[in-house]
C-alpha cells in the first residue's frame, strides 16, 4: 500500500460528456437487456444456455450485456418465441424524484408524481405540521380539502 | 487510511463514484484502461448503468454485503474492479477499492481475500475531480 502515489486524472466525466448520445443509445438497450437478465436469474438461465436457445455466439449475448451492442428485434423476436413470453413496452413521462420544498411557512411544492400533464402541485398547509405526520391541506389547485403523509 | 479520489459525480441521480489512488495496482490497472478506448467505453457503460440502476450481472456483480454497505465487481472483460457501494439518504456512492482479475484456469487466485479485506479499509474522501 502506498499512500505517497501521485494522484492521477481519469477522464471519465469528459467521456461521459463527449460521448452522451452514443451512451444513452447503449443505455435504452441495457434497460431491455436488465429485463432479460432478471428473467434469466429468475429462470436459471445462465447466458450460455440462452446464447444455445437462441442460436447466437456466447460472445455476441456477452457484448449485448456489457452494452457493447445493442439489442434489436430480431433478438427479441426470437427471446419471445423461444420462451413463450411476450415483452411489454409502454412510454412515461421521465418523473422528477418525489420532493417537497418549503418555499414559505405555510405552502409546500409537492411533486406528486401521479399526474401525466401537471406534476407540481400547490398546497396550503397548517403551519405546524410535521414532516412525515398525518397532515391535512388544501390542494389549491383542485380546490379540496386533502389528509395525507406528508 | 487510503485515499479515494471523486473522479464523477451526478446531482441529478445523486451518485458519485470514488477511486482508491492508494493501491497500487488499481492505479495500474486504470491507467491500462485509459489507454484502450474499448475497454475504457465498456467501463464508463458500467458506470453509467449503475448510475441509471440499468446494470446487470454481466456488469455489475454482488460479492458480498458487509455493515457499511455492499460489495459489487464492477466487469469488463477479464478486468474486476472490486467496488464497495454505499447508500445513505438517497444517494449512492462507489468506492473502488481492488483490482482483481477474472478466476480462471491461468488465475487461480482466490479472490476472496481481495474482497474481504475491503472491510477492513479506512476510507478518506478527496472531493475533487477534474
Amino acid at each position: 500500500m502506498n499512500n505517497d502515489l501521485i494522484r492521477i486524472d481519469f477522464p471519465i466525466q469528459s467521456y461521459i460528456e463527449n460521448n452522451r448520445e452514443k451512451l444513452d443509445e447503449s443505455l435504452v438497450s441495457l434497460r431491455l437487456m436488465k429485463e432479460i437478465d432478471m428473467f434469466l436469474d429468475a429462470k436459471d438461465i445462465s447466458n450460455k444456455l440462452l446464447a444455445q436457445d437462441l442460436g447466437y455466439s456466447e460472445s455476441f449475448i456477452s457484448q449485448l450485456m456489457s452494452g457493447v451492442k445493442k439489442i434489436n428485434t430480431s433478438f427479441i423476436n426470437k427471446f419471445e418465441n423461444n420462451y413463450n413470453v411476450k415483452f411489454r413496452f409502454s412510454i412515461e413521462e421521465e418523473k422528477e424524484e418525489n420532493f417537497i420544498s418549503i418555499y414559505s411557512m405555510s405552502f409546500l411544492d409537492i411533486n406528486l408524481n401521479v399526474s401525466n400533464n401537471k406534476n407540481f402541485k400547490t398546497v396550503k398547509i397548517s403551519p405546524e405540521f410535521n414532516l412525515g405526520e398525518y397532515t391535512e391541506y388544501e390542494d389549491i389547485d383542485n380546490n379540496s380539502l386533502c389528509k395525507n403523509i406528508i | 487510511m487510503e485515499n479515494f479520489y471523486l473522479i464523477h459525480e451526478c446531482s441529478k441521480n445523486k451518485f458519485k463514484v470514488y477511486l482508491n489512488q492508494s493501491n497500487k495496482d488499481l492505479v495500474t490497472k486504470f491507467v491500462d484502461i485509459n489507454r484502450n478506448p474499448s475497454v475504457l467505453k465498456k467501463f464508463i457503460l458500467v458506470i453509467e448503468a449503475v448510475k441509471i440502476k440499468a446494470h446487470n450481472k454481466t456488469q455489475y456483480n454482488w460479492e458480498m454485503d458487509l455493515p457499511i454497505g455492499s460489495v459489487y465487481a464492477i466487469k469488463v472483460d477479464s478486468h474486476r474492479f472490486y467496488t464497495l457501494q454505499i447508500e445513505r439518504l438517497g444517494c449512492r456512492e462507489l468506492y473502488i477499492c481492488r483490482y482483481g482479475k477474472k478466476e480462471s484456469q491461468e488465475n487461480s487466485k482466490k479472490l476472496t481475500s481481495t474482497i474481504t479485506a475491503i472491510e477492513s479499509i479506512e476510507i478518506q474522501k478527496i472531493l475533487c475531480h477534474e
